[in-house]
């Protein structure tokens, strides 16, 4: 039988855990992070990957694309705006000319929260294979601002920063 | 077993996890970029208080900073601040001084013209350059991205 001791002990380290997700646990970091992971996630496909599969991946992708977004990659010769609405035919080219990808964010950190607005930094560690067969993998220093609309954090810009420069 | 013994457990594997967290680093290496030196797959430790009392200096093998520490680069530091680096054919030259380096080897073909390192930075480049320059990552990174060296 449960002695009100033992009741009350329980109680107390409910709210010892409730209180400490409230008041230590950033939500809105948690979130980005979240937001941030699962693109990675989408960015990824392999040879076998199906049609559906990819259709769904890269709606999920321009989900997390605000209407436009700055991206700045010297890495791949990218600096240019592009809009929500051009993410597939981005995806398409790269799928064209990468086999399969994958992308694993290390170190993850997010820098600064404003709101709407949040600024995340990781090494972006990326693998994918050419359609000559080339393989590539390297790890990219990324910057990431978000902006929260709608309730969902988007993301506005991506910048790859300068490890060593020239 | 008595609390002793549970105390004793606690004292390692905290003392293992500071060490290994933040002292001696454990890494894997991964790409060629300092073959034939250090190779792909093998693994050491970055040794982070390596730089506590000196600053890296030609020819230290230090490990760069990423955006956190489970992803960094190895790289070899040519040359310190305020001194220019140029390659001519692949020789790597120091304020106009052709300089020798050991750990290279094989063929290198790579001309890059003269830049003088920031103040506070330092010139690191890896060992392989029988690689295209191009697909290399070499130049100024600053001295606060070094995290320290790897352990031999």
């Amino acid at each position: 039988m449960v002695t009100k001791k033992y009741w009350i002990a329980g109680t107390i380290l409910v709210a010892a855990v409730a209180a400490f997700m409230l008041f230590f646990v950033d939500w809105e970091a948690r979130a980005v992070k979240k937001q941030l992971r699962s693109l990675a996630g989408e960015m990824a496909w392999s040879p076998a990957e199906n049609q559906i599969t990819a259709v769904t991946r890269i709606k999920a992708v321009q989900d997390k694309i605000s209407e436009t977004c700055q991206v700045y990659l010297p890495s791949y010769r990218i600096s240019q705006i592009i809009s929500r609405n051009d993410v597939p035919t981005y995806l398409t080219i790269a799928k064209n000319y990468y086999k399969d990808l994958s992308i694993k964010f290390e170190d993850l950190k997010v820098e600064s929260i404003q709101l709407p607005q949040a600024r995340a930094i990781t090494t972006a560690r990326v693998r994918a294979t050419g359609i000559d067969g080339l393989k590539n993998d390297e790890a990219l220093v990324i910057g990431f601002e978000l902006r929260k609309i709608d309730k969902k954090w988007q993301i506005v810009s991506v910048e790859e920063k300068q490890v060593v420069e020239r | 077993m008595t609390s002793g013994y549970f105390i004793r457990v606690a004292v390692v594997a905290i003392t293992a996890f500071m060490v290994f967290k933040y002292v001696l680093i454990p890494f894997r290496i991964q790409g060629e970029s300092m073959a034939p030196t250090y190779v792909t797959g093998s693994f050491n430790f970055c040794f982070a208080l390596r730089y506590m009392l000196s600053k890296p200096a030609p020819p230290d093998v230090v490990t760069i900073r990423m955006a956190g520490q489970k992803v960094m680069l190895l790289k070899r530091v040519v040359a310190i601040e305020g001194q220019t680096v140029e390659f001519r054919e692949g020789n790597l030259f120091l304020d106009g001084r052709k300089m020798a380096e050991p750990y290279v080897k094989g063929q290198c073909d790579w001309n890059v013209l003269p830049v003088k390192v920031k103040t506070g930075y330092v010139y690191v480049v890896g060992d392989n350059r029988t690689m295209p320059a191009d697909t290399h990552t070499f130049g100024q990174t600053p001295v606060s991205r070094i995290a320290g060296a790897p352990l031999w």
